[in-house]
């Protein structure tokens, strides 16, 4: 079943030139994308390709001078800015893409009732809080710490239990192994495969294509504010002979393949 | 060669030592790949080597001698993000200048367009202002480069093209590069050898 259904979504920035000159300039471009529940799925490009803007655009996150056509809908219910500040952090979480997002003076178990009490679940205790950590391989004594001094591999899980304590639908996770090492990276790619195992929906951006390649079940490919691709992961392998073109040369490219930029479409 | 010797590196007298009596060389013309997990102290043998930091014990040599405090710094320093090292409200061709005039043999090996020149960081893509801070970093005095993740944030074309044209350049004037990395398979790709962390 669709959850998540984005229809030909537009971006552009208004800026003024002058008084009364104004333009606007297009960051993403007809997007398309439905998301299904049990699924997940991989957003992939390089920077600046329009990938944090999608999940922004998504949880109703965007500047004010952002101007967005086309439609996002969620159960089929359009998203409009009343609809997803009810289900934000709710029935829709994001895991945020750095430790940053966390707030600095408070304990990580203050944060985590935080997020329990957003979501609206009554009588949350501190063995619920205990349980949700760990969940991810974190033990008691997380709750009484504060953010600056967990390493980024703890600072993800937390942010993933933080995203996940109150059991959204949809999961998405912008950049969530950004700075990892790969077995850190690994797991937390396993957890987000997780969540879209018992049926939530799960977008994952990245820029690491090996790894999205690994877990999702789709990669979409985005280029500069454009979807070019939405493939099934399980084409990406060998040389890559059922992608499409830009698709196969980045799978090419990779260090593990050919590193070559003469596969280039 | 670029070398340490013993070197051992703590930020303040009661923190733990990150780098502990770390001996290593790099030739002219060689690459030498250091990889580890997070939090191993990667990042600063990087800057230890380029002299951001001063090592708590044990000397970095530059062809056998002490480089000189001031001047141009022989072992030049490529980080993850190019934007942080930049000045944002100069143009992308006077940071490039501040170093030195680029031949266009070079521009165009790294695959640097004239037209970049006159624009502003935030105007290019994070893989066209890495391949500047890498035309500014190869000015003739620059020896050793110090490449930390400098293609991280890329997507796998944008990073295949920049180590090919740096390896490139590098190979034709004999400038030696520490690359540290994740990456296994990109190690195993640009690296003559291999140093963990």
């Amino acid at each position: 079943m669709t959850l998540l259904s984005v229809d030909r979504l537009t971006v552009a920035f208004r800026r003024y030139r002058g008084l009364i000159d104004r333009v606007d300039i297009d960051c993403l471009v007809d997007l398309s994308l439905d998301v299904e529940r049990g699924e997940m799925v991989a957003l992939f490009g390089a920077s600046g390709a329009g990938k944090s803007l999608f999940a922004h655009a998504v949880l109703g996150l965007l500047p004010p001078n952002a101007v967005v056509a086309g439609s996002i809908r969620f159960e089929g219910e359009r998203l409009d800015v009343a609809r997803i500040a009810a289900l934000r952090g709710r029935r829709i979480a994001l895991v945020p893409q750095s430790l940053s997002h966390l707030d600095p003076l408070a304990t990580i178990g203050k944060q985590i009732g935080w997020a329990a009490k957003r979501a609206g679940r009554r009588g949350f205790t501190r063995s619920d809080a205990v349980a949700a950590l760990d969940r991810f391989g974190l033990d008691v004594s997380v709750l009484a710490s504060y953010p600056h001094t967990l390493s980024g591999g703890m600072a993800r899980r937390v942010m993933l239990t933080i995203a996940s304590v109150g059991d959204p639908d949809l999961i998405i996770a912008d950049e969530p192994t950004n700075g990892l090492d790969p077995d850190n990276a690994l797991r937390v790619f396993g957890f987000l495969r997780g969540f879209a195992d018992e049926g939530k929906a799960v977008v994952v951006i990245s820029h690491d294509l090996a790894a999205a390649v690994a877990s999702a079940d789709r990669v979409a490919v985005l280029r500069d504010g454009a979807l070019v691709a939405v493939e099934s992961a399980a084409t990406f392998r060998e040389g890559g002979e059922g992608l499409s073109p830009y698709a196969r040369a980045l799978w090419r490219a990779l260090p593990q393949h050919e590193f070559s930029e003469a596969a280039h479409a | 060669m670029l070398e340490a010797r013993g070197i051992s590196f703590r930020y303040g007298p009661r923190d733990p030592l990150i780098v502990r009596d770390l001996d290593l060389a790099i030739g002219p013309g060689e690459v030498v790949g250091l990889s580890g997990p997070s939090g191993r102290g990667k990042s600063t043998i990087g800057r230890l080597l380029a002299r951001h930091l001063r090592p708590t014990a044990g000397v970095v040599t530059v062809d056998g001698a002490s480089p000189p405090a001031r001047g141009f710094n022989p072992v030049q320093m490529l980080s993850q993000s190019p934007v942080f090292a930049v000045n944002p409200r100069w143009t992308v061709g006077r940071i490039v200048d501040e170093a030195w005039t680029p031949d266009a043999d070079t521009a165009q090996a790294l695959g640097v367009r004239p037209a970049w020149l006159a624009r502003y960081p935030h105007e290019l893509s994070g893989g066209e202002m890495q391949r500047i801070t890498i035309l500014r970093a190869l000015a003739p005095d620059t020896h050793y480069l110090v490449a930390d993740e400098i293609t991280s944030m890329l997507d796998p074309l944008a990073q295949a093209e920049i180590w090919q044209a740096l390896l490139a350049v590098a190979a034709q004037r004999a400038i030696g590069i520490l690359a540290i990395s994740h990456d296994a398979h990109l190690l195993a790709r640009v690296a003559n050898r291999l140093v963990t962390v």
